[in-house]
């Protein structure tokens, strides 16, 4: 695939700069496109959703809480950003610098240079191999406890930070993400609720997502690299998928994040309990096999997150869907909008 | 000198070149690759196995794809790392009382001078060059070694897993 495949022109003025919650709104109140198997859209509010499931269906939900991940860092250049990506042990994590919290990298940083943060040092050892504005970094204590002391939300240009607790969700139980796996963000409690007095079940795993993308480089899309998350389907979650397979119910990822892991954790015939750490990247080559379904947010140009979605529907009917979605003025990131995109049947050729 | 708490079989003889299909393999050179490639590893990690008790350290076993593939004229490279495939997973369980972990490590195709010596006649660089694999080593070092002891794996690969 192509990159300019992915590409697409979406206003600036659709990014949601704020949560819907501080627009007077319940957070179940935002918008909701779904794609339908045929590629066809219709629009709803979200808390339509458990209208649009049935009995027997699953959803699988992130139970990754988000940290405060972005540190306030000093280095040659003078007062810099360092965002908290992946985490290899309490002292070691894969970081990105950032210029502020609006400007990226990559910053001209020397190999073992160190950054101060408080009175601690992180020592920027290698840039990470294909990806140079990420670092492995060594911290002089754990990381955990400058997070608690200095950190806030990594957030970017298109919205101020905001209280720790908007980067929470309902199933925000295990710490570990850099960002928000945002797209459980619009389930409220009494969405929530619908759904199971429905029949429609909700399971739990873990993937602590890094930090955001950004546009492929490559100009083939599949040969971007991807870095590692850590993850863990347990041992319930992985019975409850395969037995909503094996009687023909639906699987419905809430997060291109839980795609990730229970692709990962497929073994060619079921999922299995299974934790790590995954670099996989779904891409049209590689297709996607566990789900029937995924809920999730509207996407940036050019990102991986777009080349998962063309495993579920034709590249066309992506487009198709957010051409729609910026002609009924959709918001876009994680206080945005939602899309449930239902799997098209593969095409014979 | 200080403990050792970390052993890194990394050496390895490529066979005979270019690589020959078994059937006309010199013997002699088959014994010298076994001898270097799956006997060497275990006579250093007897040597080490004091002082590794001592620190309950890891053994970390370089091995390779062509150990489980069976690609023609492999045989002889792939069969002594087959074979330190088996030590590995052996040794993760007998030397479990003594606090010592055994991991194998697949580096994947990488552009050094070996893998050039492997395919002489190719222009290798689209290959990675080795430091593709730092990540995995960054983070196999961080993870409690008795946990990952046992385990094979691939340091290009997409799961760097670790078993329940």
């Amino acid at each position: 695939m192509k990159r300019e495949e992915l590409s697409f022109e979406r206003p600036t003025e659709l990014f949601a700069s704020q949560p819907p919650e501080m627009r007077g709104q319940s957070r179940d109140e935002v918008r909701l496109m779904v794609t339908w198997p045929e590629g066809n859209n219709s629009h709803h509010v979200f808390t339509d959703l458990p209208t649009l499931l049935k009995q027997g269906d699953l959803l699988v939900v992130n139970e990754s809480a988000t940290l405060p991940a972005s540190l306030p860092a000093t280095s040659q250049l003078g007062n810099i950003r360092l965002n908290l990506s992946t985490r290899f042990s309490d002292n070691l994590w894969i970081a990105e610098p950032r210029w502020s919290v609006s400007r990226p990298g990559p910053l001209p940083l020397e190999e073992g240079e160190t950054l101060q943060i408080g009175d601690a040092t992180a020592k920027l050892l290698k840039s990470y191999p294909g990806i140079p504005r990420l670092w492995l970094t060594q911290f002089s204590i754990p990381a955990t406890s400058l997070m608690a002391k200095y950190g806030e939300p990594i957030h970017y240009s298109y919205a101020p930070v905001y209280p720790m607790e908007a980067y929470q969700t309902l199933f925000s139980i295990f710490p570990g993400s850099a960002e928000m796996p945002s797209a459980a963000r619009p389930i409220t409690s009494r969405v929530h609720n619908t759904l199971v007095a429905q029949g429609i079940g909700i399971t739990g795993l873990t993937l602590h997502t890094g930090v955001s993308s950004l546009e492929i480089e490559d100009e083939i899309v599949e040969h971007q690299a991807l870095y590692p998350e850590t993850f863990h389907v347990p041992a319930a979650t992985a019975n409850a998928v395969n037995a909503t397979r094996a009687r023909g119910g639906r699987v419905v990822a809430v997060g291109t994040t839980v795609v990730r892991a229970l692709e990962t954790a497929w073994n060619g015939s079921m999922v299995r309990a299974c934790a790590g750490s995954t670099s996989l990247y779904v891409h049209p080559g590689t297709g996607v096999h566990v789900v029937d379904g995924l809920l999730t947010g509207l996407h940036d140009p050019v990102t991986s997150h777009l080349a998962m979605l063309s495993t579920l529907m034709s590249i066309d009917h992506v487009r198709k869907a957010y051409a729609e979605a910026v002609e009924h003025r959709y918001l876009w990131h994680e206080f945005g909008g939602s899309h449930l995109i239902w799997k098209q049947q593969v095409e014979s050729n | 000198m200080g403990g050792v708490c970390l052993l890194v079989n990394n050496a390895s003889d490529l066979g005979e070149t270019p690589r020959p299909e078994l059937a006309r393999a010199s013997l002699d050179r088959f014994r010298q690759t076994l001898e270097t490639n799956l006997v060497s590893p275990l006579a250093l990690i007897q040597q080490a196995l004091p002082q590794l008790q001592q620190s309950h350290g890891l053994v970390i076993n370089i091995t390779s794809d062509a150990g489980e593939a069976g690609y023609e004229r492999w045989g002889i490279y792939g069969s002594s790392k087959a074979g330190l495939d088996l030590v590995s997973k052996t040794l993760a369980a007998e030397l479990k009382p003594l606090g010592i972990s055994v991991v194998a490590v697949d580096p994947g195709d990488m552009r050094t001078q070996m893998h050039q010596e492997a395919f002489p006649d190719e222009d290798i660089s689209d290959r990675p060059l080795p430091e593709v694999t730092l990540p995995f080593w960054a983070w196999l070092i961080h993870q409690d070694p008795r946990t990952v002891s046992g385990m094979r794996y691939e340091a290009q690969g997409a799961l760097w897993e670790i078993p329940a």
